[in-house]
């Protein structure tokens, strides 16, 4: 088990580099001098040259990367351009707020699909599974951004229930930290819900056809007893890897849940900076977010192999 | 992108059974969203063609006016017409829709097959350069890009096609080991054809059921990447209309105006409905269920 664990930690560095590469190449062709960007239109030449030299964009670019690299991999992201705010600081304001969206989204994601995705395998011919299958297809469609402006409209608007944006942190009033993440954790978590739920579907119904649970009718078993023990332990298989992959998506998707609802977290920030152009919080925050993806898809594969022990030996 | 996932995309290939039985094909289940596309296709290429200025006249008095018998959707913010700003905006999803899978389609394609067929290390170079790429969360590196590139349509374009490209490279390399082993590559290869040859006339047209369900997912994913972006502000600018833009616009509205903000989503979903009922009728005709990987 740990050689496995091993091997896949192993595995992820390269990839990690490598995004390292790719985002550091992509920033340095970015249009736009940011030092010109920083100090505005009315800088002199000198003051940009002198702004430059003092960033090292005045380097050629092997050292550039090579010093970024040391400065991210010892935690020093530099300022940002507009503000002179620490880059680390920003974003330790920033992440609590991205950390609950998207936990919470998971947490509803999971909530909703696991459910769902067991019935509607267990009872795929009933209206209710067919409902579901529509729902379903029709949740994976849907934008992030506009389920957000719907239940917006609906539910913060229209019936006045809960507030239509902006954040309340939780130190502050945790009564109004939880009214103000509802629409968000919805908006982001159905279709993680819907996801799941296909995936778990999926599995559910293979399983319950197969000759091992045909066996354990024979033998007996309660249903109870069949699918908590013989068909979950199958279904639940395609649904870690739906979830590896939701991660991608939950991270995307904040962005864009963060914009409707004015959050101020990593997605805003990171949006800000790119229209700013603002060099050291594109880095750190794209970078700080690959990592995680790759960390959370290490993760799913772990639990992957745990689950699944010839998935652990066939690496 | 988890190993898993990319072990259901290979997988998804490995079983891909080449052309598959016309009788499996379930005609109705794949006309009607043709049907949709093709018709959306048809009116947002001749309306603009027809009415090139409907889009942009400003009527200030009629601002956010619902559906009414003039204007059938209402109008935006300025006072213009939202149905033809609808129809413009459709051109511009299947624009880069289209374009940015085709342009995804031939390099990752080509670049897949290829590093499958050949023994050359230029190929497994390529495969990490893939992974590296599906590490990025695909609206995080389509920003990135667009940002880069510059945002309007081609730069949208670009940067939609390069989160595709890896999708397709992996896709089309576990193709290719699919079939190289098979009597008929080796008899290509056998007769003298040269590796484009075996490529693109031998293995190609074989692959093709596939390559066209991974297109249409590509394609609504691009869609949807596009509307996102738009939705940012860093897609096309105003006042282009896109149906990302349409959204972001009606957001500051909502209170206003609710139609403003229900119609551009309700094409954008019924859009990528009929894609993904496309891509998952086409992958149940040649026996497959699961393709969706994103």
């Amino acid at each position: 088990m740990w050689e496995f664990v091993g091997r896949r930690l192993l595995a992820a560095v390269p990839v990690l580099v490598g995004a390292s590469v790719v985002l550091f190449a992509l920033l340095y062709v970015l249009p736009g001098d940011p030092a010109a960007f920083a100090l505005g239109d009315n800088a002199s030449p000198a003051a940009i040259a002198a702004f430059r030299h003092q960033l090292g964009l005045d380097l050629p670019w092997y050292v550039q990367y090579f010093d970024w690299l040391g400065r991210m991999v010892t935690g020093q992201f530099g300022k940002s351009f507009f503000n002179e705010f620490p880059v680390v600081t920003l974003m330790d304001e920033r992440l609590p707020v991205t950390l609950e969206l998207t936990l919470g989204a998971l947490v509803v994601g999971t909530l909703i699909g696991v459910p769902v995705g067991v019935y509607s395998g267990l009872n795929p011919s009933t209206m209710l599974g067919r409902a579901i299958d529509l729902l379903n297809a029709v949740f994976i469609a849907v934008p992030v951004f506009w389920l957000g402006i719907l239940l917006q409209l609906g539910v913060a608007l229209r019936l006045g229930w809960l507030p239509p944006g902006g954040y309340v942190p939780v130190g502050i009033d945790f009564g109004a930290n939880i009214r103000s993440m509802v629409l968000p954790w919805l908006t982001l978590g159905v279709g993680t819900a819907a996801v799941l739920a296909r995936f778990l579907q999926a599995g559910v119904r293979d399983a319950v056809t197969s000759e091992y649970v045909l066996a354990a009718e024979a033998r007996g078993l309660t249903r109870i007893r069949i699918v908590g023990k013989h068909v979950m332990r199958n279904a639940v298989v395609p649904a870690i890897t739906a979830f590896g992959i939701q991660v991608g998506r939950l991270i995307g998707g904040a962005v864009l849940t963060e914009s409707v609802f004015t959050l101020p977290g990593l997605g805003t920030l990171l949006w800000t900076a790119l229209v700013q152009r603002d060099y050291f919080v594109i880095q750190a925050v794209t970078l700080f977010a690959v990592a995680a993806f790759i960390l959370v898809n290490l993760l799913t594969d772990i639990a992957y192999g745990v689950v699944d022990a010839r998935i652990r030996e066939g690496y | 992108m988890s190993k898993a996932a990319l072990a259901m995309l290979d997988a998804a290939a490995t079983n891909a059974k080449g052309r598959g039985s016309f009788e499996r094909l379930r005609a109705p289940a794949l006309a009607l969203p043709g049907l949709f596309l093709a018709l959306l296709v048809l009116i947002s290429v001749i309306t603009p063609l027809v009415l090139p200025d409907a889009p942009f006249q400003q009527h200030l008095s009629e601002a956010l006016a619902g559906p009414s018998s003039a204007h059938p959707l209402g109008t935006d913010e300025l006072g213009r017409d939202l149905l033809s700003r609808l129809i413009l905006g459709t051109r511009i999803s299947f624009e880069v829709g289209f374009g940015s899978t085709a342009v995804a389609l031939a390099i990752g394609g080509l670049l897949g097959l290829w590093s499958g067929y050949s023994e050359n290390p230029v190929g497994a170079v390529i495969m990490r350069l893939s992974d590296v790429l599906l590490a990025f969360p695909s609206i995080l590196l389509a920003m990135l890009v667009v940002t880069v590139m510059r945002t309007d349509l081609p730069g949208v374009i670009v940067a939609v096609a390069l989160v595709n490209i890896p999708v397709f490279v992996r896709l089309n390399r576990a193709l290719m080991l699919s079939q190289r082993r098979l009597e008929y590559v080796e008899a290509a290869k056998a007769l003298g054809g040269s590796t484009s040859y075996v490529i693109l006339r031998a293995v190609l047209p074989n692959v093709l059921a596939p390559l066209a369900v991974q297109s249409a997912l590509a394609i609504a994913n691009a869609v949807l990447l596009e509307a996102g972006l738009s939705f940012l502000g860093l897609g096309v600018q105003p006042p282009t209309p896109s149906l990302g833009l349409e959204l972001q616009e009606a957001a500051a509205y909502l209170r206003q105006d609710a139609w403003f903000g229900i119609f551009p989503g309700l094409l954008l979903i019924l859009i990528v409905l009929a894609l993904n009922k496309l891509a998952d009728e086409g992958a149940r005709w040649y026996g497959r269920t699961d393709l969706k990987v994103e």
